[in-house]
């Protein structure tokens, strides 16, 4: 090389999870090879593809794993997001029930390493958007995670997410595996304020849980209370 | 109620379980390019032999309330729409109104009247499921030492995925047919594995680790110089049979080749008698009686004890096993030369790497699904053929051929029966390493070696953190123990003495659960009654190659995964003939390959011309000086 030392390479495995066509491998065509096709069949015998995003100092290679459609059942194999550094979650949004999906992969994967980012697919479909952007926003942010809106369609905030991944994920050798952690408590002070507010504000004590939980739990208590000096019928 | 789309209710073979040897099956099939559609009644992989984390794991070993903590799944700050259903459940519990067990249960859809298309007969598989696990306990703070049990509890329960326990735990040799299967066909490409990094054994001196090279027996402080000598002398005198056999070994060769080649034909030296008794083998070579235990138990990972009712181990099978080990040793892992893999995160992600191999292939794959009826055609000259099956939404399902886990099929009001070989296992959680020392490791604990001696060995398998099993400063140990005679009133007692025993030498070590459970495999011949019409059907269907059944995990070996992708590959081949390539590699498995040696040689050229200009560089500086020095 000319100019001093090569950019370092990181390699990342990346996975994609959400319902079934919400445009996973859409997405994932979009970034890797820049085409669209309105009805993606899927690769026969495709196991990943690979791309690499180009940093200022650093080279993020991808290994991205597509679901292989085993998510159309709900029958997804952990092994598939185990140990992945990132995983993007996708959902639809023209389609609500495909968002809730999205919050419980959330949850799933809130208390691993991986690093998450929601995106929101089919941007492009303005007119029957059945998601409020502010509303998965939101969600987004209390979660701490990464929220785009996305089109593979028209390309829209595709490379911008992959790169925002990269820009985000914490790069160290596998050696150091102390720094490693620290690195990775580091870049997820986010996350980790979310929790924090979960330790101090348990979650059912929260004021829109107020009226529904607590005041019928509290007519029943009053009432099982009254219970000896009420004469039902049946105890006649 | 349908799921399936019609498309995909046609298939070549239909699978059911996702156990390691159905999953081997499925990949196999689509690799092939036959379409495969792959069933499971669980809601998760693996079948028998899944790991599964720990909420699940306590809901199946005993009491699904234990599991479970109020406001589950509540989450900060958001609104109870994100709510599960059964912490739903939990939060109305105080004021639903009371319901009765029966109408509480959900009715699963019975379908005594299945509409069978012309021609074709409907055969009733039995809806009752049943497990090879028997007699399943689970406690917390069993030796109630604990403080704050409660709180570690919740901590623990937090993040149940951190956990992934192993109903019953296996390990791979470095060098054996599955490694070679896994990496050929890519699958090893999903999997991480942790070398083991040592053996031990429990004897009454304590926890003695096993020399394994020359220069480790050389060093070792338990063993006595005599007896360093008879080993040594013992493992020259072995050295010419073993490292013919590692060329000769069921890994290396396949088992079933292995299976024709009749051992040794050199028997003089040793004057062996390859179906005579290894340990009478042993006595002759005057090894020690604690020797001769180091070599049976923690080397040939023998089950069982020198006892009349057990099995004995042959001279053949012996150096077999001495093969697999040696021919193993040091292939992996850094720094370790234990020759012994463990699946990370457990033996259940092997099967589930099979079957993302299965998928890309375009199998199908749904979980929480049973089939409830087998379909035959009638034929022409009035035998009937296997045509499909139907499941539980009611689903007709085409396919020619069958493959099924032992507990996926077995005929109505048949009931299912168990091998008297069985294995009893346990499964604690401790504070701090049983076997003194972190890391993925086996300890086998000789019969001999508590007073009164145990009724047969026991092994322990240690796991950490880095397997992946349990979260950060915790620690697992399965131990099992194979038996052969009736439970008896306390079939755990012998392993929770090794335990205890194990526990003694580091007393601040707390356990945190514990579980036990026997595992009974149960007898694939008996899943049906051949006197029946139904029994007859499926006798024939399995007698014509168009269903396999593939048995539960085996209770011995305990801890080794050998029989897996032998089986399958005999399903594979009765199927589809045996010239049909078994998955073969693939192109970008090869491609990487490739590529990856290619890298090496780049990096190894870039190096070189590094080196080089290094070179070019440094003779003129060298001048600079010396012209210095002469000025």
């Amino acid at each position: 090389m000319a100019s001093g030392t090569p950019p370092k390479v990181f390699h990342f495995k990346l996975v994609l999870l959400g319902d079934a066509s919400v445009g996973k491998s859409c997405l994932v065509v979009r970034f890797a090879k820049g085409e669209f096709y309105e009805y993606q069949e899927p690769t026969i015998g495709a196991a990943f593809m690979t791309q690499t995003v180009s940093l200022s100092s650093e080279v993020v290679k991808y290994e991205i794993w597509d679901t292989a459609g085993q998510e159309r059942y709900k029958s997804l194999a952990p092994m598939y997001y185990r140990g992945a550094a990132a995983a993007v979650i996708v959902f639809d949004i023209t389609s609500r029930e495909s968002f809730d999906a999205a919050k419980s992969w959330v949850a799933e994967l809130q208390n691993t390493d991986t690093l998450i980012a929601l995106a929101g697919n089919k941007s492009d479909l303005e007119a029957s958007r059945a998601v409020e952007r502010e509303m998965a926003k939101s969600y987004a942010d209390q979660m701490g995670i990464l929220y785009m809106e996305t089109s593979a369609k028209s390309g829209q905030n595709v490379n911008e997410l992959f790169h925002e991944i990269a820009v985000r994920l914490p790069k160290q050798s596998k050696e150091d595996d102390q720094s490693r952690g620290f690195a990775a408590v580091a870049s997820t002070v986010q996350r980790g304020r979310a929790k924090l507010r979960e330790r101090f504000l348990p979650s059912f004590l929260h004021k829109e849980n107020f009226r529904c939980l607590f005041l019928p739990w509290f007519c029943s208590f009053l009432s099982r209370l009254a219970k000896p000096f009420i004469q039902t019928p049946e105890s006649c | 109620m349908a799921l399936l789309t019609d498309d995909e209710c046609q298939a070549d073979v239909v699978v059911l379980g996702t156990g390691l040897t159905e999953s081997i099956v499925a990949a196999a099939v689509a690799r092939s390019g036959r379409r495969v559609l792959h069933l499971d009644a669980a809601e998760t992989y693996g079948g028998a032999g899944r790991s599964l984390p720990l909420r699940e794991y306590i809901a199946w070993a005993g009491d699904a309330r234990d599991a479970r903590m109020p406001g589950d799944g509540v989450q900060a700050g958001g609104d109870l729409r994100s709510l599960p259903r059964h912490g739903w459940q939990r939060l109305w519990e105080p004021f639903a109104p009371r319901r009765t067990p029966e109408t509480a249960e959900m009715p699963e859809e019975t379908r005594e009247q299945t509409e069978v298309p012309e021609g074709q007969r409907a055969f009733a598989l039995s809806p009752e499921r049943t497990e090879c696990y028997a007699e399943r306990s689970f406690e917390w703070d069993p030796f109630q030492q604990m403080n704050g049990i409660r709180r570690k509890k919740n901590e623990l329960l937090r993040n149940p995925s951190a956990f992934s326990l192993d109903l019953s735990p296996r390990l791979l040799y470095g060098r054996s047919e599955h490694v070679d299967v896994l990496i050929e066909s890519g699958v090893a490409r999903y999997l991480e594995f942790q070398g083991l990094k040592f053996t031990r054994v429990l004897t009454s001196e304590g926890l003695i680790s096993v020399p394994l090279t020359k220069s480790e027996i050389f060093q070792d402080a338990h063993l006595s110089k005599a007896e360093k000598r008879m080993l040594m002398r013992f493992i020259t005198s072995i050295q010419p049979y073993v490292s013919s056999l590692a060329f000769q070994s069921a890994a290396q060769l396949g088992v079933d080749q292995a299976a024709k080649i009749k051992g040794p034909s050199d028997q003089s030296a040793l004057g062996m008698e390859l179906d005579g008794s290894w340990r009478a083998f042993l006595q002759q070579q005057n090894l020690s009686e604690r020797l001769q235990d180091f070599i049976t138990y923690s080397i040939c990972l023998w089950d069982w004890a020198p006892t009349e009712a057990f099995p004995q181990l042959s001279c053949r099978e012996a150096l077999e096993r001495l093969g697999a080990f040696i021919s193993s040793l040091g292939l992996y892992g850094r720094g370790t030369s234990m020759p012994l893999l463990f699946p990370m995160y457990g033996i259940g992600e092997v099967s589930q790497g099979y079957t993302r191999l299965c998928a890309v292939h375009r199998g199908v794959y749904a979980l929480r699904t049973r089939a409830t009826h087998l379909l035959a055609q009638e034929e022409e000259d009035g035998t009937m053929q296997l045509s499909g099956l139907v499941t539980c939404r009611g689903e007709q399902i085409k396919a020619s051929r069958l493959v099924a886990a032992c507990g996926e099929l077995l005929q109505d009001q048949v009931p299912s029966q168990s091998s008297s070989q069985h294995c009893r296992r346990m499964t604690v959680l401790l504070s701090s390493p049983p076997l003194g020392e972190e890391g993925v490791s086996l300890c086998v604990v000789p019969p001999q070696s508590l007073d009164p001696p145990l009724q047969n060995v026991v092994q322990v398998l240690q796991l950490d953190f880095s397997s992946g099993a349990c979260p950060h400063g915790y620690f697992l140990a399965h131990l099992s123990q194979a038996s052969i005679s009736d439970p008896g009133p306390l079939p755990f007692a012998d392993l929770d003495r090794v335990l205890e025993e194990l526990l003694k030498r580091s007393p601040k070590t707390a356990c945190i659960f514990r579980c036990r459970y026997l595992q009974r495999p149960r007898d694939v011949a008996t899943r049906w009654d051949v006197s029946t019409r139904t029994g007859g059907f499926m006798e024939r269907c399995l007698h014509e190659e168009r269903l396999a059944v593939v048995s539960d995990p085996p209770a011995v070996p305990q801890l080794l995964a050998v029989q897996e992708v032998h089986d399958a590959r005999r399903i594979f081949g009765s199927f589809f003939g045996a010239e049909s390539a078994f998955l073969p590699k693939p192109q970008h498995v090869a491609e990487e390959e490739m590529s990856g040696s290619l890298e090496e040689l780049e990096h190894f050229n870039q190096q070189m011309q590094a080196q080089e200009a290094q070179e070019a560089q440094e003779p003129p500086v060298a001048s600079l000086v010396q012209e210095d020095a002469e000025q």
